[in-house]
């Protein structure tokens, strides 16, 4: 992230939803400190799903575990929302744990990030600018809607160089790589390179 | 046969970033920091009351698995406000031990007993880093051979 860079979200209305009001907090405090102001502040799915029938948000921030329905569950049925401004919301998943039983339903549910607790501001203000300035695709399918999976290379996206992993260097030259040889064939067609409808 | 739709989602957040005013990045992690900061010693507090549930419940035998496990998610969540990683990185060690026990219905009562011990003398005991690796690298060797 570029310090010297200016964001605004003073304008940006947000979902905090978490049981553990000591965490809805301390990630209220973060995005308050990073120029928000507008928060909506819920603790289990019902209140979460009430908010998103009488607001639409900018942007919601949602724990995994969570008792009854849990995060992942709520951002599949924002997914699934007749209202095209509500489905198309930028979520974030915040999580403790993953549990083994849970690695599909996390990737299968839609949201645009998940980040591992416990949280820090670097990587909340990291992934809120990746998700503002995303070129990602969304994909709608009968099982799935939500940003596209599929990732050209294994790196944080291209216009932030290479991630925090140790392995995200030799990653991005792997993909760099690849892309040269992909330009170098331009006979081959590139799937992911444009905007289209297609019928699998 | 099954309809693919592709396309771009233009959101209003990522208009509104861009918009004139705003702060500094480094101003936004700056205040970040100092929001969590404000919030360290309720955020301590509340991890004396999970650490002290965990303990209860390990002493009944009856108790349930899950309520546990939830607790040593709290721990997770709270540990936002310590530099040293070490307490959440034992209480995620919990959470991925105890989903195992629930997943097979077996609990493995020394491995519990370890990670409580760890977290104990992890917490507000005022180690520095190297102590809190020693403890760290103690209990993967511990968990390891309670696994064999």
């Amino acid at each position: 992230m570029n310090g010297s860079a200016r964001i605004n979200l003073s304008s940006a209305s947000v979902l905090v939803v978490d049981d553990n009001m000591q965490a809805v907090e301390l990630l209220c405090g973060v995005l308050d400190g990073f120029g928000m102001r507008k928060f909506k502040r819920a603790i289990s799915f019902e209140e979460a799903k009430e908010a998103c029938t009488e607001t639409a948000f900018d942007l919601i921030l949602t724990d995994a575990q969570m008792p009854g329905v849990d995060g992942y569950e709520f951002i599949r049925w924002l997914r699934r929302s007749s209202d095209e401004q509500v489905r198309l919301t930028p979520a974030i998943i915040v999580t403790a744990h993953t549990r083994r039983s849970q690695v599909t339903k996390a990737r299968d549910c839609g949201a645009n990030f998940i980040i591992a607790k416990p949280i820090t501001p670097k990587i909340i203000l990291e992934r809120i600018i990746w998700v503002a300035q995303s070129t990602r695709l969304f994909v709608e399918t009968e099982t799935y809607m939500g940003p596209d999976r599929r990732f050209r290379k294994a790196a944080p996206p291209s216009e932030y160089g290479v991630g925090r992993r140790s392995g995200d260097a030799e990653a991005a030259a792997a993909a760099e790589a690849a892309r040269a040889e992909v330009a170098a064939k331009p006979n081959e067609q590139d799937p992911s390179a444009e905007v289209q409808e297609t019928t699998a | 046969m099954s309809t693919v739709r592709k396309f771009r989602a233009k959101t209003r957040l990522s208009s509104m970033i861009k918009e004139p005013g705003g702060i500094h990045v480094s101003e936004a992690l700056k205040r970040g920091e100092a929001a969590i900061a404000l919030q360290s010693e309720t955020s301590l507090n509340l991890i004396d009351v999970s650490l002290a549930r965990i303990e209860t419940l390990f002493a009944d035998p009856k108790s349930d698995p899950e309520e546990m496990y939830r607790c040593a998610t709290d721990i997770v969540s709270l540990c936002a406000v310590l530099p040293d990683p070490a307490l959440s990185e034992v209480a995620r060690s919990l959470c991925e031990l105890l989903d195992h026990s629930i997943e097979t219905g077996r609990l493995k009562p020394q491995a519990v007993q370890v990670h409580i011990a760890s977290m104990k003398l992890l917490h507000r005991t005022g180690l520095d880093a190297q102590a809190s690796q020693e403890i760290l690298e103690s209990l993967t060797r511990m968990v390891a051979k309670l696994d064999r």
